[in-house]
């Protein structure tokens, strides 16, 4: 049976803005292997800030995150870093691509922080472009690269250390319909012919529709797991 | 390592302008320090230290007594300089006059003092031979001379020529013919007679004799002299000279965080994907050193260039090796400085902060204990209980608490955050004992944790 890959104990963080927003408030969530979790709710929620906080992008208050057993408190930054990289892939709404660096550079740029050969990270960064299908957009820039573009760049800069578990924040949110199916097809793909494990937060119906695990979020709370 | 240099070589060429800019204000740093410390340098000192004995043109020099006093100092000639130990023969004066022949050296000399060879008539001026050749002077006839300064003349006769060795090149007459020509009066030469080989005392001995009414250094004493008079001048100014150090670290800490600030989102974004902050430290060092050793190059090397432009005016600079060794560790200090304030902050950020351009937290502290009212808790405090307090400002808490009354706590938890002034700080409130949140109160912002009973533990 699969196992739990991810869990929260008694995660924490909170806000304030005049009055005090508890942004996260005491979630526990598990994450299985190989899952697709999907992670939904109103604006203001707190999904963007669990997600962080999983992604180990934000420190959270109080609480505790274990991925593979591995406890995020106990890390300390460089640690933390480590566990970003080797584990972890993030996927942001705006893409997030360096600006200077071509489509392959980008998702060569994991694998130059692993100390992958050059050689070796070349041609899995060719191999993901393929598989995202941009294959022949390899040495353009991000600017010369239309929104649904960069993001399968992104994604495939995410796949690039064989992360452990993949966290999207409204990966499509920004993207046009024709362009976000696209994607939501990929993810689908790589999460049942690879076994990749997806936390997602997302408006989407479409990415909810193939879920393990759909999170549902209120005011900081889980209300519905 | 080398994608650390990659990254910062990309960096530098995003912010090249930032970049540029402390390059220059570096180079001139350097050039401004480099001049400075050769012209101190030159007067034997470094930031009002001697360094070095003062290369004084005379070998002695005379303070005239109040009724010869001058009204402005006498320029030493240099052209005796380095002779040996002299006796005094003779005093007068020397100096460069304009002649339809050219400018000529004169030498004016006190009637009565003994020269060797013949001494000119008042109203006359004597050729030296080798002079008269090389200029084509005539050995008679009038001779007009110019003081260029003050454009006064005086026409001589020339009375003949004369022939000397050593001191060749000039033209000779009497002290009084010269007076017209003088903005200030006084006597700056001392010939002597090398073959005599006296020693200073001796030479001191004849000054003394020729100019009772005078104080008469030597010229160790002399040196002394200047060189106080230079150092009281220079001696908080040379301090002040390393302000400059002040402001390039301040001008490199603000182009540094410029472009920090501006290359939040890309530092976001490569910690996002796992650049370890140790990592990133290394990022700033090689853009910020790249710079540094750029900045320190050309500053040298327009100080190099400098110094060979004045040299044509007459102008010395000398650029000794100390000199850019202490200007090289100065340089890397400041910036060492200014590259500590971005890298540490880019370095303590989460990759939400950059991102979302959120305050970065500089200092955090941790607080288990009660540490005002205890007095308040004695029992509870007394019966093992945990008791902290949040801050409550004008009946506001400052914080957030993630425990209610009635929950269950483990020891290391964090039971509440308070984030500090402007988010610069932050404060974690900890649990050190496993129980059960016993009290919680907004308004004073106590939170007491009761200790699990012991027969519930053993459970
Ligand atoms: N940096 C911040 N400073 C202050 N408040 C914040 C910050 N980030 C989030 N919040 C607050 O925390 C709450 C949760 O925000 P979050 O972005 O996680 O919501 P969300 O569920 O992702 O919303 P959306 O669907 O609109 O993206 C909101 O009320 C928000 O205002
Ligand atoms: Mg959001």
């Amino acid at each position: 049976m699969s196992q739990v890959i991810m869990e929260t104990i008694n995660l924490n963080k909170a806000f304030s803005l005049g009055e005090t927003i508890y942004a996260v408030n005491n979630v526990n969530i598990q994450i299985m292997a190989g899952s697709m979790n999907v992670i939904v709710g109103p604006s203001g929620s707190g999904k963007s800030t669990l997600l962080s906080l999983l992604g180990g992008l934000d420190r959270p208050m109080s609480g505790d995150i274990l991925l593979q057993g591995q406890s995020y408190r106990e890390l300390n930054e460089d640690q933390l870093a480590l566990l970003r990289r080797h584990k972890l892939g993030y996927v942001f709404q705006f893409f997030n691509l360096i600006p200077h660096l071509t489509a392959l550079e980008n998702v060569m740029l994991p694998m130059q922080f692993t100390n992958t050969p050059n050689k070796i990270a070349k041609q899995r960064g060719l191999e993901l472009l393929e598989r995202v299908g941009l294959e022949k957009r390899s040495h353009h820039l991000p600017l010369q690269l239309s929104g649904g573009e960069q993001q399968r760049v992104a994604i495939a800069r995410a796949l690039a250390n064989r992360p452990a578990i993949i966290l999207a924040d409204e990966p499509t949110g920004n993207l046009d319909t024709k362009t976000r199916d696209g994607i939501v097809a990929l993810f689908q793909e790589l999460n049942q012919q690879e076994g990749q494990t997806f936390v997602m937060v997302t408006h989407d119906p479409s990415l909810s529709k193939f879920a393990d695990q759909v999170i549902t979020m209120r005011d900081g709370v889980v209300v519905y797991q | 390592m080398s994608k650390m240099l990659r990254l910062a070589r990309q960096r530098i060429r995003t912010d090249w302008r930032i970049y540029l800019a402390a390059l220059l204000l570096t180079s001139l740093t350097c050039s401004a320090y480099l001049i400075y410390q050769s012209y101190m340098g030159q007067v034997g000192l470094s930031f009002g230290r001697k360094t070095a004995e003062l290369d004084l043109l005379a070998d002695f020099q005379v303070e005239l007594a109040a009724s010869d006093l001058l009204p402005e100092a006498v320029q030493p000639t240099g052209a005796w300089k380095n002779r040996p130990i002299p006796e005094l023969k003779a005093t007068g004066r020397s100096l460069q006059l304009a002649s339809p022949y050219g400018q000529l050296s004169v030498l004016a000399l006190q009637p009565g003092t003994s020269y060797n060879g013949p001494l000119p008539l008042a109203g006359q001026v004597l050729v030296n031979e080798k002079l008269a050749s090389g200029l084509g002077l005539p050995t008679s006839g009038n001779l007009t001379l110019a003081n260029p300064e003050t454009s006064a003349e005086i026409t001589l006769q020339i009375a003949g020529s004369f022939s000397a060795g050593s001191t060749s090149g000039h033209v000779l007459l009497l002290y009084q013919d010269l007076e017209p020509l003088l903005t200030n009066s006084g006597y700056n030469v001392f010939l002597y007679d090398g073959a005599d080989q006296l020693k200073p005392q001796s030479a001191l001995d004849a000054l003394n004799r020729f100019y009772p009414d005078s104080l008469i250094l030597t010229s160790q004493q002399a040196q002394l002299v200047a060189q106080q008079a230079v150092r009281d001048t220079y001696q908080g100014f040379g301090n002040l000279v390393l302000l400059v150090f002040v402001f390039l670290t301040l001008g490199v800490l603000t182009a540094l965080m410029l472009s920090f600030i501006d290359s939040k989102r890309e530092l976001s974004v490569l910690k996002s994907i796992g650049l370890m902050p140790r990592e990133l430290w290394c990022l700033f060092l090689f853009s910020g050193l790249a710079t540094a050793v750029g900045g320190f190059l050309l500053g040298v090397g327009l100080t190099y260039g400098a110094s060979r432009v004045m040299e044509t005016r007459g102008v010395a600079i000398s650029l000794l090796p100390h000199h850019i060794l202490s200007l090289g560790w100065r340089v890397l200090l400041a910036y060492v400085l200014a590259i500590a304030a971005p890298a540490g902050l880019a370095r303590r950020a989460t990759v939400n902060q950059l991102l979302y351009d959120q305050p970065i937290p500089l200092f955090s502290n941790k607080v288990t204990i009660l540490r005002r009212h205890r007095q308040l808790f004695e029992d509870e405090l007394a019966q093992g209980w945990q008791v902290v307090q949040l801050p409550v400002i004008e009946g506001v808490l400052e914080g957030f608490v993630f425990k209610k009354e009635g929950d269950q706590v483990k020891v290391g938890e964090v039971l509440a955050f308070s984030p500090g002034w402007w988010g610069l700080s932050y404060t974690e409130y900890v649990a050190t004992i496993d129980g059960e949140v016993a009290i919680w109160r907004e308004e004073s912002g106590i939170l007491a944790i009761k200790p699990k009973a012991d027969n519930e533990a053993a459970h």
